[in-house]
């Protein structure tokens, strides 16, 4: 679902990212950690086309992020790191937003909507402005707009910043069950518990993948990184 | 001391750093600014000159009309300069920046960041009426009596307390509306606008009232008694006595009052002061709980152009967006009030009936600008604030691109409705009417779509959280060009065309809109050779 080969990005003479050679399959839950300036967020702007890579290739259920961008954008959902900005709409709106950006129908994005806005409690804040929004709740938003249209693969940069102790039990719940449901997803983290979730560990050190475990209760994360 | 030098150094390295990139283009808009803050002083000071010399034929009347135009002119710098300090001494409150709430966090005294604001404030009114009042009283002092360096401190002083009576005033009403007015900053702006410009309707009555005609036809002994009773030359009016500092011998009533102001704004400061953090903290304390009605969602869902109406809500509820827009819109609505009255006046004489309509078209093309610039030239790289939500959505930069031309269309839309109005109720001959509505139509059909096209040229997608920045790149300095480029080529078209047959202003008409046409086709080409080099 996932697959990069030789992903390189470099800015002038520094290598920010380094012959990156990734496979996500179906069902994968993939943590990527490392300590910061790795490189992770570069790879995660790549795999999402807001960076073009200097050489190598990244495809996103078979689909070039560079040479077919809009079928690639359609089969993910991505939660950024800063959370949606849009002071002035209300979540609500965003989502819709988002919904219709992602061509979704009326009917089945109310449907959608109606469902996702059980996941975590928000639905007080979905009238007001985002601007109003603790950032815990802007998180969540992202994370319900990244689940909208039903990606097949889920992109997330550091995604429980912000967030409550139980909405994190919720988030690994919903990670779990969409790679559970045939989707992968590709988080990246600096918390080494949450990471926990995931199926298969990368650690990126200086632009590169120096390591690939599969996670085990015994995985001892701290000796990794 | 200590905080306010701290504080200045602070400011002088952040407007080196801001030259740091772009030098040319930011020097290009700044020597523009100066060049237009010189122009207009030039201009006043020239027209003042030619008006004080013409009235002072009429020696003792001569000199009373000047003495009374100069009072009126003051009373109208008072109402301006009141409602320049209360919208930026509220702004101090309601919006104060991130810098002043970090020092808020600080243990920093209150009142030397206060008194640090306030002073620059202060600084840039002062400056910018100076611009206006010297050059008028200059010449007023050149024609009816000597300019002694005695005179030229007298103008310096009556600046100075008149900014220091309207700051004494407005600083403490928007310390006290500021708390009551956060969340409904919408409503305020609106408010505010309605009642400055009623007041300045008011004042304008005052100035001009009904029994003013009468004073043509007075006999000498009825025009004293008419000339007197002028609710301007009312003497408990504290500007009467102001302005008298500027005749050739002040009354002594005159430094009192000088005194007065500047007591009233000591006072004023002093009771503010101390209290600006605190007022901050209550402000934000009393958190936002403004809610988006389900309706509007609904609404959203129905439309088909998200990315537009997104562009939509977020100008209608930002209140900064929504309160300049709404300030410029009550600008020219005013000026064209102004201009109408004016021209019942000089309609009289048919002259100057090409000039003051290429004015008139000069100035909606200036308002149309001034808000094309804001709203629409930036709606391309402004996208850029949210790029991770935005450009990780299955949309093309053609769909992106589209959606804003369609953007840049309802503009069009609102400029040539509301230009068609104001131009409408000039009192021009209907074959001239009609030759203005046809330009501005073009114009303003036009206009806003090349705004978006250069725009989206080389969008500073890097830069989007600045707009000060987007709007003084290259590509802010091209739109301008181009812009008056245009408004060159349409004044061009009313000079030559005015009063003429109906075919010379087709023939004229159908020429601009063609050369208009290539100029959007040639940019429509360059934007989408472009857009492959588009970077985030």
């Amino acid at each position: 679902m996932i697959h990069t080969e030789h992903l390189t990005k470099t800015f002038g003479k520094f290598t920010a990212v380094e012959d990156i050679n990734l496979d996500i399959k179906a069902g994968d839950i993939y943590a990527l950690i490392g300590p910061n300036g790795a490189g992770k967020t570069t790879l995660v702007k790549m795999l999402t086309g807001l960076l073009e890579p200097s050489s190598g290739t990244a495809s996103i259920a078979g689909f070039n992020i560079r040479t077919h961008p809009v079928h690639a954008k359609t089969a993910f959902g991505y939660v950024p790191d800063d959370p949606p900005g849009y002071e002035f709409l209300s979540g609500m709106e965003f989502l819709i937003f988002t919904g219709r950006l992602r061509g979704m129908k009326d009917s089945s994005l109310t449907h959608r909507i109606g469902e996702l806005k059980h996941i975590f409690p928000v639905a007080d804040s979905l009238y007001k402005p985002m601007g109003e929004y603790s950032r815990g709740v802007k998180q969540k938003i992202a994370i319900l707009a990244a689940l909208l249209s039903r990606p097949r693969v889920l992109i997330v940069d550091e995604p429980i910043v912000g967030l409550d102790p139980p909405a994190i039990n919720t988030f690994s719940d919903i990670l779990r069950h969409f790679a559970a449901g045939g989707g992968s997803v590709l988080f990246v983290t600096h918390i080494l518990e949450f990471a926990r979730v995931a199926t298969r560990v990368g650690v990126m050190k200086e632009g590169k993948i120096v390591r690939e475990e599969k996670m085990t209760k015994t995985l001892h994360l701290e000796s990794l990184v | 001391m200590n905080i306010f030098h701290t504080l200045l150094f602070a400011d002088i390295r952040q407007a080196k750093s801001w030259f740091a990139n772009h030098l040319l283009s930011k020097l290009v808009v700044i020597a523009s600014f100066i060049g237009l803050y010189v122009g207009i002083s030039w201009g006043l000071m020239r027209g003042a000159g030619s008006f004080f010399s013409f009235i002072s034929q009429y020696e003792a009347f001569g000199y009373e009309a000047a003495v009374y135009i100069i009072h009126a002119a003051i009373v109208l710098i008072v109402w301006l300069s009141f409602g320049s300090f209360f919208m930026l001494f509220s702004g101090m409150f309601l919006a104060p920046g991130s810098a002043s709430l970090y020092l808020n966090t600080l243990p920093v005294r209150s009142g030397s960041v206060f008194l640090y604001q306030m002073s620059k404030t202060m600084l840039g009114n002062i400056v910018l009426f100076s611009g206006i009042v010297i050059p008028v009283l200059w010449q007023y002092g050149v024609v009816f009596h000597a300019v002694t360096p005695l005179y030229s401190f007298h103008i310096f002083l009556l600046i100075l307390s008149l900014m220091c009576f309207c700051a004494a005033v407005a600083l403490p009403l928007a310390r006290v509306v500021a708390p009551f007015v956060c969340g409904k900053e919408y409503k305020t702006a609106i408010m505010t606008l309605l009642l400055f410009f009623s007041g300045m309707l008011a004042i304008m009555k005052t100035i001009f009232p009904p029994q003013m005609g009468e004073l043509f036809d007075a006999s000498p002994a009825a025009y004293r008694i008419l000339f007197d009773s002028l609710p301007l030359n009312s003497h408990v009016l504290p500007t009467y006595w102001i302005s008298r500092l500027l005749s050739a011998d002040p009354v002594p009533h005159a430094y009192f009052v000088v005194s007065i102001a500047a007591v009233i704004f000591l006072f004023s400061v002093l009771l503010v002061k101390d209290t600006y953090f605190s007022v901050l903290s209550a402000i934000r304390s009393r958190g936002r709980t403004g809610r988006i009605s389900q309706a509007t969602a609904e609404s959203l869902l129905r439309v088909s152009r998200p990315l537009m109406l997104k562009d939509i809500l977020m100008v209608l509820r930002n209140p900064a967006e929504s309160g300049y827009g709404l300030f410029l819109f009550s600008v020219a609505v005013f000026f064209f009030v102004f201009l109408r009255i004016g021209m019942t006046h000089i309609a009289r004489y048919g002259v100057f009936r090409a000039e003051i309509a290429m004015f008139a078209f000069s100035w909606i093309i200036f308002f149309a600008v001034a808000a094309l610039l804001r709203f629409v030239f930036p709606a391309v790289s402004m996208e850029a604030v949210n790029a991770r939500s935005l450009f990780t959505q299955p949309v093309s930069w053609k769909t992106l691109y589209r959606s804003k031309k369609v953007y840049s269309l309802l503009y069009s839309v609102i400029l040539i409705a509301l230009s068609w109005i104001l131009l409408a109720v000039m009192p021009f001959e209907i074959s001239n009417i009609s030759l203005l509505l046809f330009l501005s139509g073009i114009m303003l059909l036009l206009l806003p779509v090349i705004m978006i096209q250069i725009g989206s040229i080389s969008p500073k997608l890097d830069a989007a959280a600045s707009p000060e920045v987007l709007s003084t790149n290259a590509m802010g300095m091209s739109a301008l060009g181009v812009t008056v480029a245009m408004t060159v080529l349409a004044l061009f078209v009313i000079k030559n065309s005015w009063d003429s047959d109906q075919v010379t202003m087709v023939r004229f008409g159908l020429g601009l809109l063609l050369v208009l046409g290539a100029v959007t086709a040639c940019l429509e080409l360059l934007v989408y050779r472009s857009m492959n080099r588009w970077k985030i």
